[in-house]
């Protein structure tokens, strides 16, 4: 009897722990926050691959203020981001810098606006990423999937709840790249 | 011997903690903080009618399109727990335009915001894909206009039902949500006037 109490007193305090942690789990929303419905949202770890034009790893240079489409407090901002290019896992690219166009930014009236793209890039920061390109020759993250960060020598994705972001999240520099070769001959 | 009375007990405490955080992520709420959604100060929410946001006239698409797509979105969000009204002092705007192939069909914003309430929105839909009446029907159309404006109460994506709009891997729900999303809203909404 003794012992049924003091393991359903257990999994209360568990289950109490885990609400109180998220209770006070604050995040830190930007002046503008904002979520899309990606074009492509991918259901597997290869999908991604196949659908990414170029994949890079790079790290950030810099990031300039970019196009704005509509004007006042509802203008969509973009910023203008460069990285230098460390390698190139699957695609074609000439030039050591690659510029890469990202929804957000700075406002006309200073507000920062993100997306649920992970928000600015940290400038001396490494990235896997996966890239599209548009008509103009400019590439974009494809999308919540395709950007991690790279620390030390393991990803961190921007949604480790996402299946796909989770097959990338926390796995070694090394594993990524082979994994993501690994796809692209199978798919060849 | 010790170590051995003690096993069961934390073993059961991982499991309450497995069970705790699954209770915060089972709904599908856009999270401000802690199981807090983001959420407008009032049910009563005005919006203005769609319009492309930097009048040039460059949309590809018919813009009736995306002016019906927005108004059976606020057909269809309107008999929840929200009251959408139009004109007034205006907290959701709806927008259409041509923003550029960067990756997103629609986009949902929110600001103005203190302690987890929303001042304004928007819900923009983006001509550059959506123009290719071929690939996006306006049934897709009419899922990405009622997806953005769900995200405007507090809704995140739901990955788990076809039957919804707020599913981000698809485009067939159209204009159509689940009892889900009703639940949530008035869950979110419990305590809003």
């Amino acid at each position: 009897m003794k012992k049924i109490l003091v393991l359903t007193a257990a999994l209360v305090v568990g289950v109490a722990t885990a609400l109180a942690v998220g209770q006070f789990m604050t995040s830190k929303p930007a002046t503008v926050t904002a979520k899309a419905q990606w074009k492509n949202v991918y259901r597997t770890q290869s999908g991604l691959v196949m659908g990414a034009d170029l994949i890079v790893f790079a790290e950030h240079v810099s990031a300039e203020p970019g196009r704005v489409v509509g004007g006042g407090e509802d203008a969509t901002p973009f910023t203008n981001n460069t990285f230098k290019i460390e390698k190139i896992v699957k695609g074609e690219y000439e030039g050591s810098e690659l510029m890469v166009e990202q929804t957000g930014g700075i406002m006309a009236d200073g507000r920062i606006f993100n997306i649920d793209d992970g928000g600015p890039y940290e400038i001396g920061a490494r990235y896997l990423l996966f890239l599209n390109s548009n008509e103009e020759g400019a590439f974009y993250v494809i999308n919540h999937q395709a950007r991690y960060n790279v620390r030390g020598d393991e990803l961190e994705g921007v949604d480790p709840t996402d299946r796909v972001v989770a097959s990338f999240h926390r796995a070694r520099f090394d594993e990524a790249n082979e994994m993501i070769r690994e796809r692209v001959r199978l798919f060849r | 011997m010790k170590g051995k009375r003690i096993l069961p007990v934390m073993a059961m405490f991982a499991f309450g903690l497995v069970l705790g955080t699954g209770i915060v992520l089972a709904n599908h709420p856009w999270i401000c903080s802690g199981s807090t959604a983001y959420h407008f100060g009032n049910r009563t929410v005005n919006y203005a009618a769609a319009v492309e946001e930097n009048p040039a006239g460059s949309i590809s698409r018919n813009p009736q399109n995306y002016v019906n797509a927005f108004n059976g979105a606020i057909a269809v969000w309107n008999p929840t727990v929200m009251n959408l009204v139009q004109g007034g002092n205006v907290r959701l705007r709806l927008f259409y335009d041509r923003y550029g192939r960067n990756g997103w069909l629609g986009l949902a914003t929110i600001s103005g915001i203190s302690n987890c309430v929303i001042g304004s929105a928007s819900s923009k839909l983006n001509d550059s894909y959506l123009q290719d009446t071929a690939r996006y029907s306006q049934t897709a159309v009419n899922h990405v206009a009622c997806q953005e404006v769900g995200h405007t109460f507090g809704l995140n994506h739901n990955r788990s039902s076809s039957t919804t709009c707020m599913n981000d891997t698809i485009l067939t729900a159209g204009n159509q949500i689940n009892q889900h999303d009703r639940d949530l809203l008035a869950q979110i909404y419990a305590s809003i006037p």
